[in-house]
């Protein structure tokens, strides 16, 4: 047995003997004070720079708030087009019984999108739509296409993990928004461990073409730099009163300890393994 | 207060600066067919779009006719 599938084996074990069904699991509260911390304030997007000290305490919780519901709603978004574009090749990669996998990953992401959805509505009133807008439409082979399906998917898991770990870890977050961030935690780590397996395998396949490497790389910064940009979101700087949110959000994509903070803590691990497949970033 | 007409000329002016276009992007020039914008600046384009207008933009299959050039903008979000 090979290692990944191997490692897809001991998955979905740990999925099938886990089997959580969320849909009965939280005990969700009638509602969630704005006078809490819905979001580690080191995760705010001001965090790590001078322009945290143009707001008080009052206006950093609130903007902990949206924060956290851009977060989950991005969440919703983003496994939903996880969903979608899994289902789409899940016959056509080439994974062997590796595949048996997918069919847990896509049932434990359906069951994330509906407690992330249902937390934007019933606390927020809202879930901010998704702004990824495709204009530019590259020519893959199938082997390209489902490479960077998975890369896709692990650069907004990893995205999402270091999210998950900080909010579970910190004692300041609301303790139902630490759960969630906790729950998701455990399952995303599995989806992380598996995807980074399945890449290494689709690589060789994916890199057979000359100049395979400089086309998924410049792919892959583009979904980057919209993963990263999605995090900044004007309509959440609004949503917590403060004014002229596109220039908030310039200032803050441009600050070199933001983007110093995305390089080590967001991409490094996902940087790392495309240098070690031979993709290289910028 | 700013008028609906300055808003929409701020608007064009920075997409202006964000594609540096010297002079004025004329109105009605298909700003994807030409490739004045890519998909990310497009997506700063509809987030700005936004805190001019203050309307949620929905990105759906009916979308692009309607920002497809600044006068297209213009018709579907400043005019009503």
């Amino acid at each position: 047995m090979n290692t990944l599938l191997l490692r897809a084996d001991n998955l979905s074990k740990l999925s099938v003997k886990k089997h959580n069904v969320a849909f009965a699991h939280f005990d969700w509260p009638d509602s969630i004070p704005h006078d809490t911390w819905w979001q580690s304030p080191d995760l705010l997007t001001p965090a790590l720079t001078d322009k945290l000290q143009n707001y008080n305490q009052q206006e950093l919780m609130e903007l902990s708030r949206w924060e956290c519901i851009n977060s989950f709603s991005l969440n919703y978004t983003g496994e939903l087009e996880l969903i979608q574009e899994v289902s789409r090749i899940l016959d056509k990669v080439k994974l062997d019984e590796a595949r048996e996998y997918l069919f847990h990953l896509i049932d434990e992401e359906n069951q994330h999108m509906w407690y992330f959805r249902k937390f934007c509505l019933d606390y927020a009133g809202k879930v901010y739509p998704n702004k990824k807008f495709q204009l530019e439409k590259a020519s893959l082979t199938p082997a390209q296409d489902h490479f960077l399906v998975f890369a896709r998917i692990l650069i907004f898991e990893e995205v999402g993990h270091y999210f998950n770990v900080q909010n579970a870890r910190d004692d300041r977050v609301h303790p139902f928004i630490r759960e969630i961030n906790q729950e998701h935690y455990r399952d995303e780590s599995r989806h992380i461990a598996y995807g980074r397996q399945v890449l290494e395998h689709l690589a060789a396949d994916a890199l057979a073409e000359e100049g395979s490497d400089r086309l998924l790389a410049a792919q892959l910064d583009k979904s980057i730099a919209i993963n990263i940009g999605a995090l900044y979101n004007p309509a959440a700087y609004r949503d917590a009163g403060l004014q002229k949110g596109m220039q908030i959000r310039d200032a803050l994509l441009s600050d070199p300890a933001r983007i110093d903070f995305h390089e080590t803590k967001l991409l490094g691990n996902f940087k790392r393994l495309m240098e070690r497949i031979g993709i290289p970033l910028s | 207060m700013d008028t609906e007409e300055q808003k929409f000329s701020e608007l064009c002016e920075w997409l202006r600066l964000k594609v540096k276009w010297q002079d004025s992007i004329p109105l009605e020039l298909d700003l994807i067919e030409n490739k004045v914008v890519n998909s990310l600046i497009f997506v700063e384009f509809l987030m700005m779009l936004e805190e001019s207008t203050g309307l949620e933009i929905i990105i759906d299959d009916t979308l692009q006719p309607k920002v497809a050039s600044l006068a297209a903008v213009k018709t579907h979000f400043f005019n009503q």
